[in-house]
C-alpha cells in the first residue's frame, strides 16, 4: 500500500522545506504511483488532493503534457510546456525531470513552476527581435547557445528548440567555423559590431545570401549576439542593379566608341539647332574643328534651299509628331562648297518623353549623287538612242512598204503590159495602154522622188537647230494661204504657252504648213472653219496642237493608215496622200512623234511632240 | 462552153486594170469583168447586190494598197457580209508586196483562196479561171 506523504511543515524539516518550495513537485515510485507532492504543486495546478493522488488520472489525456512527462520518466531541464489548467487556459510551465535514487528503488520527480508571464515577455521580445532579423543567437564567447530567436524559418530550417545549450558551431559548415570564431574574437576584443555578408553560410542553398552581424549586448556580460539576416532579395536587387549599371556602362562605352570611330558622321544637336557634340568623321567631312563647330548652329550650314524642309522636320521631332526622319540635304563645307549629305535624325528623349536632344547621323553622298546623275544622263541618252532607233526602224519599214507597193506595183504592171504588148493589134487599145504605161512610169518616178526626199530628211539630222518663234511662223503661213482663208472665211486662234521651239526652221514650217493646210482643206461647208494652234509643255517636251472643226476622220477605219504614203481618205478633196507621211517622217527623224484625235463630222486635232531630249543628247555625244 | 459569170478586179492601178481586162477578154472564160479602183467601191457594190446573186462575183482579185479602203480593210468588212446561201466567191489577194508582214496578214483571213504576187501572167490567170469552171 502506498503511503502518501503530504509533508506537513509541522512534522519535520523535510516537510517544512517542501512547503517552503515555490516550485511544485510531484514524485512517483518505480511503479509510477504518486508518492509525494508539495503544496505549491497543488497551488500551481489547482487540483484537489484526491485527484493529485489518483495515478490513473495522471495517465489520462486530461493530465495533459505534465501527465505525459510523468509517464515518460525522462531526465530534462527547463522544458517549456503548455498545460491547460482549470483556472488558466494556455498556462506555460517550466518543467525539469529528474530520476530519484534511494538505496532500494528508483523514483522520478518533476518540478515545475508557472512561467506564463515570463514567456509572454519573452515572446514579445522574441517578436520584436525576430522582426529585425531572421535569426538571433545569444551565445557565450566559446559559442554555446544561450538563447535562440527565430523569425522566418523558410530558409534556415534548424531545429531551433533544441539549439539552446549546444555549441553554435555544430550548426555551421566547416568553412564558416573559423571565420565566425575569428569574428567572435574580434568582437570580444574590440567590443565593436562586425558585419559580413556570406553566400549560403549553411551550405544548403546556393541561391541565398546572408548578412551576419556580431555584437556585444553590453560590456559587463560576456555574451555575443549573432544575427543572421537573409539578404538574398536585397542582394539580388543589388546584383541586378550592378548588372544594369554594367550594361549601361557597356552601352555608353559602345556609343562612345561608335561616336568616336564611326565612318558615319554623328552629332548631337540641341533643339535650337546648336551643335552639342560632333564626331571626328563629321568634322572631317565638313572641314571644321570641334571648337568651330560648337560655335555654329545647324541652320548656318544647311543650303538655303534645303533649310525650310530641315526646319520643318526638326520642328516635327520637337513637337513629338515623329520620332525620326531621313533626308538628303546640302551642307556647306568650311571651304564654301556644298556637300550632299544623306542623314538620319532621331530624338533622344527625357524620362517624361520630352525631347532632350537630336542625334544626327550623316554620310557624304556627293560622289554617289554624281554617279547617280551620270547614270541618269547616260540612261537618258540610251533611252533617246533607243527611241531614235525605233523611229528609224519604223521609217525603214515604211520605206520597205513603199517599195513593195508603190514601186513594185506599177513596175509589175509595166512588165505585164510589156508582155501583153505584142498581142494588142488594135491601135486605139495600144494608145490607151501606152497612156497608162506612161502614168505608171510617172508614178514610179514620183515615188522615187518622194523616197529621195525622205532619205534626204533622214540624212540631214545635222540641220541647224534654232529658236523658232511659232507665232511668227504660223502667221506667215496663214497669210501665204490667204486665198483659201478668205474663200472659206476661216478663223485662226493662237494660244502659245511655249512661244518658241528649238527646231530646224524649214522642217517646222513644213510641219505647220501641212497641218494648217489640211485643216483649211478638209472643212465642213456648213460651219465657219476655226483653226486653233496651241503649244504647251508636257513631261519636259513641247507639244504643238493644230485643231480644226472640219470633217474629221474615222480613226477606227483609217487610224493606222493616216500617216502612210499616198493614202487617201476623203473623196472629192485635192490630196496626194503624201503630206502627213512626209511630216511624220520629218518629226520622227528628230525623235519626236505625231498623234491625232478625230471625230467624223466634228474635227481633228493633231499633236506634235517635239522630243527635245534626243536632240540635246545627240549634242552631248 | 461554160463561162464564169462575174470577175471583180479591185485595184487602183489603171495599167494593171487594162492588162487584166485584156487577158480576160482573150481567154474568153468570163462573162463580165468589173473594175473597182478601191475597196470601198467594191464593197458597196457587193452590199447593194446581196439579194441579186447573179450580180455577185465568182472571183475577186484584190489589190492591197489602195486609197480610201485598202485590201485588208475590204476583207475585214467582206467576211462579215451575209452572202446568199450556196454562193461561192473566191477571193485572191493580188499584190506587188512580197513583204513578210503582208503575207502574215493574209493568213488572218482563212477564207482567202490565195495570195498572188504581181506581176502575174496569162497562164496563172487561166489556171485560176479553169479551177473555177464547173467540170
Amino acid at each position: 500500500m502506498v503511503q502518501f506523504k503530504t509533508f506537513n511543515p509541522a512534522n519535520n524539516w523535510a516537510g517544512a522545506i517542501a512547503a517552503a518550495f515555490e516550485d511544485g513537485y510531484i514524485v512517483t515510485d518505480h511503479a509510477g504511483q504518486i508518492v509525494a507532492y508539495n503544496p505549491s504543486a497543488l497551488e500551481i495546478l489547482r487540483i484537489p488532493e484526491p485527484q493529485m493522488r489518483n495515478t490513473d488520472w495522471w495517465k489520462s489525456p486530461a493530465a495533459g503534457a505534465l501527465g505525459r512527462l510523468l509517464q515518460e520518466r525522462q531526465e530534462f531541464s527547463e522544458y517549456k510546456i503548455r498545460q491547460d489548467l482549470p483556472h488558466k487556459k494556455d498556462c506555460w510551465l517550466g518543467v525539469t525531470g529528474k530520476l530519484l535514487h534511494t538505496t532500494t528503488e528508483t523514483g522520478y520527480m518533476i518540478t515545475f513552476r508557472d512561467v506564463t508571464a515570463y514567456l509572454e515577455v519573452n515572446r514579445s521580445l522574441n517578436t520584436i527581435i525576430s522582426s529585425l532579423d531572421d535569426i538571433i543567437l545569444e551565445m557565450t564567447a566559446d559559442g554555446t547557445i544561450l538563447h535562440v530567436w527565430m523569425n522566418r524559418t523558410t530558409r534556415l530550417t534548424l531545429p531551433w528548440m533544441e539549439m539552446q545549450g549546444n555549441s553554435a558551431y555544430q550548426y555551421m559548415p566547416d568553412r564558416l567555423i573559423k571565420e565566425i570564431q575569428q569574428l567572435v574574437r574580434e568582437v570580444m576584443a574590440s567590443g565593436k559590431e562586425v558585419v559580413r555578408v556570406l553566400h549560403d553560410p549553411l551550405g544548403r542553398d546556393l541561391h541565398v545570401w546572408y548578412r551576419i552581424r556580431l555584437l556585444r549586448p553590453g560590456t559587463t556580460n560576456n555574451t555575443i549576439i549573432l544575427t543572421i539576416h537573409d539578404v538574398t532579395a536585397e542582394n539580388k536587387a543589388n546584383e541586378e542593379l550592378k548588372e544594369a549599371r554594367t550594361q549601361l556602362e557597356d552601352s555608353q562605352q559602345v556609343f562612345k566608341s561608335v561616336f568616336d570611330y564611326s565612318p558615319t558622321g554623328i552629332a548631337l544637336l540641341s533643339l535650337t539647332g546648336q551643335w552639342l557634340d560632333v564626331n571626328a568623321s563629321l568634322l572631317d567631312t565638313l572641314g571644321y574643328t570641334l571648337e568651330e563647330m560648337l560655335g555654329l548652329t545647324v541652320s548656318t550650314l544647311i543650303h538655303p534651299d534645303d533649310l525650310d524642309a530641315a526646319q520643318a522636320q526638326m520642328g516635327q521631332i520637337r513637337d513629338r509628331k515623329i520620332n525620326s526622319y531621313r533626308a538628303e540635304r546640302r551642307y556647306r563645307h568650311r571651304d564654301g562648297h556644298y556637300i550632299y549629305m544623306f542623314l538620319a535624325c532621331s530624338a533622344m528623349q527625357n524620362p517624361d518623353e520630352t525631347v532632350r536632344y537630336l542625334i544626327l547621323q550623316m554620310i557624304d553622298v556627293t560622289e554617289l549623287k554624281h554617279l547617280d546623275s551620270e547614270a541618269r544622263k547616260k540612261n537618258i541618252i540610251l533611252h533617246a538612242t533607243s527611241v531614235d532607233l525605233q523611229q528609224k526602224i519604223k521609217q525603214l519599214f515604211e520605206i520597205n512598204q513603199i517599195i513593195a507597193h508603190n514601186l513594185r506595183g506599177p513596175a509589175s504592171a509595166i512588165i505585164s503590159s510589156v508582155e501583153l504588148l505584142p498581142e494588142i493589134k488594135d491601135v486605139k487599145e495600144q494608145e490607151v495602154m501606152l497612156y497608162h504605161m506612161k502614168n505608171s512610169a510617172d508614178a514610179i518616178l514620183n515615188t522615187l522622188n518622194d523616197l529621195k526626199d525622205v532619205l534626204a530628211q533622214q540624212a540631214t539630222t545635222g540641220l541647224p537647230f534654232t529658236q523658232c518663234n511659232i507665232e511668227h511662223i504660223v502667221k506667215q503661213l496663214w497669210s501665204s494661204l490667204n486665198q483659201q482663208v478668205v474663200e472659206k472665211n476661216a478663223q485662226l486662234k493662237l494660244h502659245f504657252r511655249e512661244s518658241s521651239i528649238e527646231y530646224s526652221r524649214p522642217y517646222l514650217e513644213n510641219i505647220l504648213f501641212h497641218l494648217i493646210n489640211n485643216a483649211l482643206t478638209y472643212t465642213r461647208p456648213e460651219v465657219t472653219p476655226e483653226i486653233i494652234v496651241e503649244t504647251w509643255k508636257e513631261d519636259d517636251q513641247i507639244v504643238l496642237m493644230v485643231k480644226d472643226n472640219g470633217i474629221g476622220i474615222d480613226l477606227q477605219k483609217h487610224g493606222e493608215q493616216l500617216f502612210r504614203y499616198k493614202k487617201k481618205f476623203h473623196r472629192g478633196y485635192e490630196s496626194n496622200g503624201v503630206g502627213l507621211f512626209m511630216i511624220r517622217n520629218q518629226i520622227r527623224t528628230f525623235g519626236g512623234s505625231i498623234d491625232v484625235k478625230s471625230e467624223e463630222g466634228k474635227g481633228s486635232s493633231f499633236f506634235v511632240y517635239f522630243n527635245n531630249r534626243v536632240h540635246i543628247s545627240k549634242e552631248d555625244e | 462552153m461554160n463561162k464564169i459569170k462575174n470577175v471583180f478586179v479591185v485595184d487602183d492601178d489603171e495599167l494593171f486594170q487594162f492588162v487584166m481586162r485584156q487577158h480576160f477578154e482573150r481567154l474568153e472564160l468570163v462573162d463580165k469583168i468589173h473594175k473597182f479602183t478601191d475597196g470601198e467601191q467594191a464593197l458597196n457594190y457587193i452590199k447593194q447586190n446581196l439579194n441579186v446573186p447573179d450580180n455577185l462575183p465568182d472571183l475577186v482579185l484584190l489589190d492591197v494598197n489602195m486609197p480610201y479602203m485598202d485590201g485588208w480593210q475590204f476583207l475585214r468588212e467582206y467576211v462579215k457580209l451575209p452572202l446568199p446561201e450556196g454562193k461561192q466567191i473566191k477571193v485572191y489577194v493580188l499584190t506587188s508586196s512580197t513583204h513578210e508582214s503582208d503575207l502574215q496578214r493574209a493568213k488572218e483571213f482563212p477564207s482567202l483562196a490565195g495570195y498572188l504576187v504581181k506581176p502575174i501572167g496569162k497562164n496563172v490567170i487561166k489556171e485560176i479561171l479553169t479551177e473555177l469552171l464547173p467540170a
